[in-house]
């Protein structure tokens, strides 16, 4: 063999090595599955957002069904009759404890009225069919906790109630309680508790009036309008080819409900039926001012910013994305979501590869 | 409120232990929502209960862990130094070896043979090529210095559409989106 044609085979082979790892790297990289779990394709969550509900993993009882036909009921009597009263609504997290007590007038057909008790605020409405209770959510619930009926009786703002509690399935904890009231369904009092057993949020009548349905002092109509568009599996299969995220299941249990856009946000609902947590993504970097007075924390090892209320706040960015969690549910569930969210986003290999090559070409192009 | 000023007193121990039955509890959380002192009362309470609960979980320092860990390493190190095949299978030997288990290729410590040396200088060169490659993609396709626009996160409208659309969830409040919203307006 010439010295030519030796020179030339070890070309050929730098170069080819060279290309086959220029061409590996990005494969590589595209298909990395970001942390906290597995990263969804599009069709994955197509099927998650269309899914009919799951089935439960083991045959509901008669105990099950009577719990189920309880908070049907409750969720009817939510929607369905007049009342009135005094609730408050306390929270707790790692961040801090917060607390309202709000006066509460609902009047079929009209909505939910809210007032802060005692504040000279113009009272809020909300929609009244908020109330409806989510079949997939119910479903959910089904799926990952055992409900039954207590036998014990019990009482909430004076009136007698049946109190139905949720336990994970396959363990014994209670992860929730429900009071509902005896005589016409309402829910009276629930409180949702971490794996430790502690409270980590509860709300109670402390006095309910629902014999006579006081004049209705609204409408003014407050936040609940533009809750954006909401978004179908295709819809939402664009976005993750552009590089968004929307893990289908957190670690947790908790489940992909719903996606929906609005002013360039996405925001995606998760749930497991009991527990509830809403992550809100935008493209960009964090605006440190927009964190001035939130207490700086770590959560799956990444820097975050919480700030207590009645539900959980938290924000962090990494990657060019800005997330904020919302989120009525234990600090473990809010450490999942950080960290599902916290791995850079899956950019498309046509992207990364354009915007490789738009770097490369700024380094020869002064101008640019 | 039982205690004598009309505030918790000994009762913010028993909430936080949750020893209150029912109506109790709720007319003491509905009275610490409106009584800043209580409130700070509850939250000393909370955070000494969990000091408590902490302190009866083993908790290794980080840095103890670290150098147990170091120690573990290096005894194991040791370990394979002195017997390297302890713990692993054997080598699978080759085809072609001489008495003492050596690749028959010639005396031991002898050069290789020009053309296994002309193979591993390829092998080399492919490998630092392929290294070079990428370097090269790193380089190119790494995280760009621009992250996009300052980002102001909307948290109070978050939270009002968090609770609403949450609201039909069997675990949250049906009023939820309009507590959200009086209590955000504050």
């Amino acid at each position: 063999m010439s010295a030519a044609l030796r020179t030339a085979r070890v070309f050929a082979l730098v170069v080819g090595a060279g290309a086959l790892g220029g061409i590996a790297l990005p494969v590589l990289v595209a298909g990395r599955l970001p942390a906290g779990g597995p990263a969804l394709g599009p069709r994955s969550v197509a099927l998650t957002l269309q899914a009919a509900p799951q089935p439960t993993a083991e045959p509901v009882s008669a105990a099950e069904l009577r719990a189920i036909g309880l908070l049907r009921r409750a969720a009817v009597a939510g929607r369905d009759s007049a009342y009135s009263g005094t609730q408050y609504v306390t929270s707790w997290s790692a961040s801090g404890t917060s607390s309202v007590i709000v006066d509460l007038q609902h009047l079929p057909g009209h909505g939910v009225l809210a007032r802060l008790s005692g504040a000279h605020q113009t009272p809020t409405v909300d929609d009244p069919g908020a109330a409806d209770l989510d079949p997939r959510a119910l479903a959910l619930l089904e799926q990952h906790y055992a409900l039954s009926v207590s036998t014990l009786l019990s009482q909430c703002a004076g009136r007698p109630a049946q109190v139905v509690e949720a336990r994970q399935r396959g363990g014994s904890r209670v992860a929730g309680r429900f009071w509902v009231d005896r005589a016409n369904g309402l829910l009276l009092r629930r409180e949702l508790y971490d794996s430790a057993g502690r409270t980590v949020r509860a709300a109670a009548f402390v006095d309910v009036d629902m014999s006579v349905p006081r004049p209705w002092a609204g409408p003014s109509r407050g936040g609940g309008n533009g809750q954006g568009t909401s978004l179908g599996a295709d819809d939402l299969a664009d976005l993750l080819h552009n590089g968004w995220q929307a893990p289908g299941r957190l670690a947790g249990g908790l489940e992909l409900l719903d996606a929906r856009t609005h002013d360039g946000v996405l925001h995606l609902s998760y749930t497991d039926g009991l527990f509830a947590l809403s992550v809100f993504s935008q493209p960009g970097r964090l605006d440190p001012e927009s964190v001035k007075g939130w207490q700086a924390v770590r959560l799956a090892g990444r820097p975050a910013w919480a700030r207590p209320g009645l539900s959980q706040r938290v924000v962090w960015s990494g990657g060019g994305w800005v997330h904020t969690a919302v989120a009525d549910a234990p600090d473990s569930v809010v450490s999942a979501a950080v960290a599902a969210f916290a791995a850079a986003p899956r950019e498309s290999l046509r992207h990364r590869i354009g915007r490789g090559l738009d770097r490369m070409g700024s380094w020869v192009d002064p101008t640019s | 409120m039982s205690a004598r000023d009309g505030h918790l007193g000994d009762l913010a121990a028993a909430l936080v232990d949750g020893a209150l039955d029912g109506d109790t509890r709720d007319h003491a959380l509905a009275h610490v929502a409106g009584c800043p002192r209580c409130w700070s009362d509850l939250d000393e309470q909370r955070q000494v209960k969990d000091r408590l609960r902490r302190l009866a979980e083993p908790d290794v320092p980080h840095a103890l862990g670290r150098r147990l860990a170091d120690i573990a390493a290096a005894a194991t190190l040791d370990t394979a130094a002195a017997n390297p095949a302890a713990g692993r299978p054997g080598p699978i030997p080759s085809r072609r070896v001489d008495r003492a288990g050596r690749p028959a290729t010639g005396p031991r410590g002898s050069r290789p043979a020009p053309r296994r040396r002309r193979h591993r200088r390829r092998l080399a060169g492919g490998v630092s090529a392929l290294a070079v490659g990428v370097a090269v993609v790193v380089v190119a396709l790494g995280p760009g210095r621009d992250q996009g626009p300052a980002v102001s996160p909307a948290v109070v409208r978050y939270s009002v559409e968090h609770a609403q659309s949450t609201g039909g969830f069997p675990g949250a409040d049906p009023a939820a989106g309009a507590v959200m919203t009086v209590s955000t307006e504050r």
